[in-house]
């Protein structure tokens, strides 16, 4: 089930709201866990199969961890940590890696090794992620065991973040789901925010989506479709993402949580080190807190340190795909952050901010493109394009067709990728009752138009949703 | 008691992998997929087979047989009776993905029930013929065989999948 679908809105959220709003508190955490079963199970219930077990097995997990912890058996502990952790990567390697792994085989082999090709369970590495950082937060003894296996259900299940993250660490979420508190003042922040969210996604993701796929599904590319498919997916990948994060953090707000927010205007930043603390911050924390640290992080030798780099960014984008233009985009993080860390980290302060600025987000851009790309000879041929090489002409009528109709699109989602909305926004809610009842019409108007959109269109999913 | 105690639950995570391997298998099993084109099934198929009481259907006979349509899928082949009086029929159809298994095998139960009410009473032979049918739907695949030889009709197919 998707967020921006009339069944979500007008049917799951409703219908879940009331049946936690009218269970005592012992019975919340079982709601949540239910409704977050009905809600990953819609689609494709068999999966509902791989959840119930990765519950069980790491609920078990975590109990012997924390049972041998207490009782100062470190070996033990170690032991069930690996076992358990290599349980959850090979399962996340029989969907996500297995025919990327028997695909390479067959090419450096010459053999012809079939995987059968099933679908891969939606957001199996985000909840993965969130399974793993339970089992490392009690090995590491952050938390203690959680011996209510409902609670622990509640946690891993949770619907608002269980598809598309963001990944929350357990440690963030146990005292939430231990106590929480709600009022009709979060309650109403967290609507504002999924209204938000909702009309990001349906308004401006989806109108960019097809103005992207048009663009790049041309016959021949000038320089300036290259570009122009280049600015599209830019926005397009930071609207469609954030605003399942802005509705994922809304929700859980409704149902009393606190999650901690995941873009902080990204494409804002000076610098690429900067980028990553403001793009998809649940996931760097997550790489940060269990490869980076436990690898030595930065405080070991330089070599050990561009060493645990460019693990974890390897790993980056290995997570986001199974193919070799994902690993390519987080090597080229990897080695980007490296220059900016032991080459550039003296010479950045003399550069004025504009140009940083500029220079960051023409970086991340010519990234993006490894990233859209079927392939890594795509990634290359099309950036050629962008720069001249291969392309049909600098300008094509059918570049400046699809600048004219997309250009007010684009305006709007790239004032809408800055604070400038937000502060705007702020300003007239602090203006008073007059402030608060614009507010009001304001996400109203946003609610009826994304209606109206979602009623028209077909479905549409997320972007994130295949990683 | 002790070691009871201190290994019941790897012991239990154990019996959970293989409860889980053994739903992978199931997995993989149902949903095994073919890259054998529907002209090489269908010619191993019908090579051997006597095909005079059937013909071939076009995309029209197709809708209203089995109220499939063609263009939604890879393709699909169909042999249908000759004459009304006949119930020997092939269905072959490669699907675009698994999703689609269960809206084909409902057409085929739909068109298999429709023949036995057709049948049913009078036509002996033909309806123990629908009654030994085969309805086989593997991965992206998927056969409606009712044929005398329909077993040997389904080894053929096999062996080249």
């Amino acid at each position: 089930m998707v967020f921006n679908s009339i069944l979500f809105i007008f049917v799951f959220l409703p219908v879940s709201l009331l049946l936690y709003y009218v269970t005592p508190t012992r019975g919340k955490n079982l709601i949540l866990a239910l409704t977050g079963l009905v809600f990953y199970s819609w689609g494709t219930p068999e999966y509902i199969v791989l959840m119930l077990f990765s519950i069980l097995f790491n609920y078990l997990a975590g109990l012997d961890i924390g049972r041998s912890k207490e009782k100062s058996q470190s070996r033990r502990a170690q032991v069930m940590l690996i076992a358990s952790v290599a349980v959850n990567l090979l399962l996340l390697g029989f969907f996500k890696y297995w025919e990327f792994l028997l695909n390479n085989i067959n090419g450096l082999l010459h053999t012809s090794f079939k995987s059968a090709e099933l679908p891969m369970p939606i957001g199996i590495s985000f909840y993965t992620f969130t399974i793993l950082s339970y089992l490392f937060d009690v090995y590491h003894e952050k938390v203690s065991a959680q011996k209510n296996l409902i609670d622990l259900s509640a946690y891993v299940t949770f619907f608002p973040k269980l598809i598309s993250g963001p990944i929350v660490e357990y440690n963030q979420m146990e005292p939430q789901l231990k106590k929480r508190h709600v009022d009709i003042v979060k309650f109403g922040e967290g609507a504002r925010l999924l209204i938000l969210g909702l009309g990001k996604k349906v308004i401006l993701a989806d109108n960019l989506n097809a103005a992207f796929i048009a663009v790049t599904g041309l016959d021949s590319v000038s320089v300036l479709s290259a570009w122009l498919g280049c600015i599209l997916y830019t926005l397009l990948i930071y609207m469609d993402f954030s605003s399942y994060s802005d509705m994922a953090i809304g929700i859980a707000k409704m149902f009393g949580f606190e999650i901690e927010k995941n873009f902080d205007y990204p494409y804002c930043s000076k610098s690429i080190t900067e980028f990553w603390r403001r793009w998809h911050i649940s996931l760097g924390r997550w790489f940060r807190d269990y490869i980076y640290i436990p690898l030595g992080g930065n405080r070991c030798s330089t070599l050990t340190n561009i060493r645990n780099i460019l693990i974890v960014w390897f790993l980056t984008g290995f997570w986001h795909g199974a193919a070799w233009n994902f690993i390519f985009w987080g090597l080229y993080y990897g080695a980007l952050l490296l220059i900016e860390k032991f080459l550039m980290k003296d010479i950045l302060s003399y550069i004025p901010s504009a140009v940083q600025h500029v220079f960051s987000v023409f970086l991340v851009m010519i990234g993006w493109v490894f990233f859209f790309s079927p392939s890594l000879s795509f990634a290359f041929s099309w950036i050629g394009m962008m720069f001249g090489i291969g392309a049909a002409g600098a300008v094509d009528t059918a570049a400046l067709y699809y600048l004219a109709g997309n250009g007010l699109l684009m305006l709007i989602s790239a004032i809408g990728c800055t604070p400038v909305a937000a502060k705007i926004g702020r300003r007239v809610l602090n203006i008073g009752k007059g402030g608060t009842i614009a507010g009001v019409l304001c996400s109203a108007a946003i609610l009826l138009c994304s209606i109206a959109y979602m009623i028209n269109a077909t479905y549409s999913s997320f972007l994130y949703f295949k990683f | 008691m002790k070691r009871i105690s201190d290994y019941w639950i790897p012991c239990v995570m154990g019996v959970l992998v293989i409860l889980l391997i053994a739903f992978l298998v199931l997995l993989q099993s149902d949903g095994k997929i073919s890259d054998t084109s529907i002209e090489d099934v269908s010619a191993a198929a019908t090579d051997s087979l006597d095909m005079s009481a059937m013909q071939a259907a076009d995309s029209n006979m197709i809708k209203r047989l089995y109220g499939l349509n063609p263009s939604e899928y890879e393709g699909i082949v169909l042999y249908y009776p000759v004459t009304n009086m006949d119930a020997q029929e092939l269905l072959i159809v490669r699907m675009k993905d698994t999703s689609q298994q269960d809206t084909v095998a409902a057409a085929i139960e739909s068109r298999l029930t429709a023949q036995k009410n057709s049948f049913e009473g009078y036509g002996v032979e033909q309806f123990e013929l629908l009654s030994n049918s085969i309805t086989e739907i593997s991965g992206n695949y998927a056969f409606f065989i009712v044929h005398p030889d329909a077993k040997t009709v389904l080894a053929n197919i096999r062996k080249v999948l």
